[in-house]
């Protein structure tokens, strides 16, 4: 039993008994769901970096950092030790925590492929450094990303007072970023989900809502309500772009200077650029300042001014609001997805059970923002 | 009989140990955040058994004079809830089906809707009335 946390983590422990820990230990908690403990997962990692690389290999100073509900962050040092170039490698392990949030998400090795192509077209992303999805090495599959430091999470970003040049700067950043984003040539990522020919790109979103939909199961009036005016509103055809598919605050890192990097590419598709660009409008991604639309930092307009400075296409505005109500329709779809990991025992979670009590809030603001829509047109 | 605490108390037990014990034990931020997450699971719990009976009732009514088949039901009042709630399940699952269907339209400024909306911050009402108030919709 000696150092072997899995024991005390994997079990179901929520604390680390210091005593039988070992040094570096002491301070790691992992969520119950993982299947590794800490010393597991660096012994595990070095060997597999060590067949990678040639080289002798080190990793340590394990620790968790704010992640997502879907896939652990874990920060890692990895000590390159032999080889023309010895270094140290602060990096950050996603891991996979059992399903995904929607079944056409992307795998890790080919969100890796996407990180490439996107450094490649001058975003600003960490580097993407190894990946696999074999369960070979860490039972679940995950990818190693260059450390980059910075803030995360969005309620800090809104709120920290040594964020607040990095507010002013933020908007514009994210509109350049995004200009970039949707420059990037889908062709050679063959694996990206994309509407069939001359469909909507909304149509093919609502699509895929409508199987998850099924999956989970039970009776969503509200959720129904608006599949069926989304689908029977959805904006024409337009040639589609690379979309990231989860842009907004909670997925980029963000320095006192401003926009450091985009994380999060595991739902990029093709579609409709109107689809990210709406996103971090989304009521629920301002982080509780209602009445600054844009991720709670501004009214957009900076935004989507540099956005169009920066070479994106014009912003079609009627088609902003359309997709903000169906970027709230999948999020409140999200949550009821995520809720069903959980019920289904796939992944118990106290945090999963919460986000299907979640849902209501984004359909209320799904069927506001629709009847604002259709009250406009009037 | 039961000695005390009632259900209540022992609920408001665990939520005030989560809170103040818990939380501020917490080593590190994602425990913290996860603890402070299942206190507030605690509150929506006891939140629920205050008002289930009499959102149930309010959601039946609107659903029965939706489809159109208001006047079977027995009086819903002496039911056992948990034949409301398996008959509101059974009407909300109608409901779905005429939407998906297209036969109950879905667009705003309909009875539809109006029960729609209503549904949604009923169940905010359990689950997040702080956002409500936020949204200038409190208690009621």
């Amino acid at each position: 039993m000696k150092g072997d946390a899995r024991a005390i983590f994997g079990g179901g422990a929520l604390f680390a008994e210091r005593g039988v820990l070992r040094p570096g230990d002491a301070a790691v908690y992992l969520d119950v769901g993982m299947p590794l403990g800490p010393s597991e997962i660096c012994e595990r990692l070095a060997s597999y970096l060590r067949a990678e690389t040639g080289e002798s290999v080190r990793v340590d100073n394990l620790r968790p950092l704010a992640g997502g509900a879907s896939r652990a962050a874990i920060a890692i040092d990895v000590a390159i030790e032999t080889g023309p170039r010895p270094a140290v490698l602060p990096c950050v392990l996603r891991w996979d925590l059992g399903g995904r949030i929607y079944e056409t998400s992307l795998g890790r090795v080919e969100e890796m492929h996407v990180l490439r192509h996107a450094a490649a077209g001058g975003v600003p992303v960490p580097g993407a450094l190894w990946a696999t999805e074999s369960a070979a090495v860490l039972e679940r599959p995950f990818l190693i990303l260059e450390r980059i430091d910075g803030e995360t999470i969005g309620r800090r970003i809104i709120q920290a007072p040594e964020l607040e040049a990095a507010r002013r700067h933020l908007p514009g950043q994210m509109g350049a970023a995004l200009a970039r984003i949707h420059a990037l040539d889908p062709g050679p990522l063959h694996f990206l989900p994309r509407p069939r020919p001359a469909q909507p790109p909304a149509v093919a979103v609502l699509e895929r809502a409508r199987a998850e939909l099924d999956r989970v199961g039970g009776a969503h009036p509200g959720l129904e309500a608006g599949l069926r005016w989304l689908t029977e509103n959805a904006p024409p055809s337009t040639s589609p772009t690379l979309v990231h598919g989860d842009f907004r605050l909670g997925n980029v890192i963000v320095g006192p200077e401003g926009l450091r990097s985009v994380l999060d590419w595991e739902f990029t598709a093709v579609g409709d650029p109107h689809e990210d660009l709406a996103w971090p409008f989304v009521r629920d991604w301002r982080f509780g300042a209602d009445e600054r639309h844009f991720a709670g930092i501004s009214d957009g307009e900076d935004f989507l001014a540099a956005y169009e400075e920066a070479g994106g296409r014009r912003v079609d505005r009627d088609a902003l609001r359309y997709w903000e109500a169906l970027g709230n329709f999948r999020w409140a779809l999200g949550c009821r997805t995520q809720a069903h990991r959980h019920l289904s025992g796939e992944e118990p979670s106290v945090e999963l059970a919460s986000l299907g009590r979640r849902s209501a809030e984004m359909e209320l603001e799904m069927l506001d923002r629709i009847a604002e829509i259709v009250g406009g047109a009037a | 009989m039961q000695d005390p605490p009632d259900w209540r108390g022992l609920i408001e037990s665990v939520r005030q140990f989560l809170e103040a014990e818990v939380v501020p034990a917490a080593p590190d931020a994602r425990l913290r955040f996860r603890a402070r997450i299942a206190a507030n699971v605690l509150g929506i719990a006891m939140r629920e058994v205050a008002s289930e009976a009499d959102l149930l009732a309010a959601e039946l009514s609107r659903l029965s004079s939706l489809l159109g088949e208001g006047r079977a039901a027995p009086a819903e009042g002496h039911a056992p809830i948990g034949e409301l709630r398996d008959r509101a399940e059974r009407l909300r699952v109608e409901l779905a089906r005429r939407i998906r269907e297209g036969s109950a339209p879905a667009r705003p400024d309909t009875p539809l809707w109006d029960h729609l909306r209503r549904t949604a911050v009923e169940r905010l009402r359990v689950a997040n009335p702080a956002l409500l108030r936020r949204r200038g919709e409190g208690s009621s």
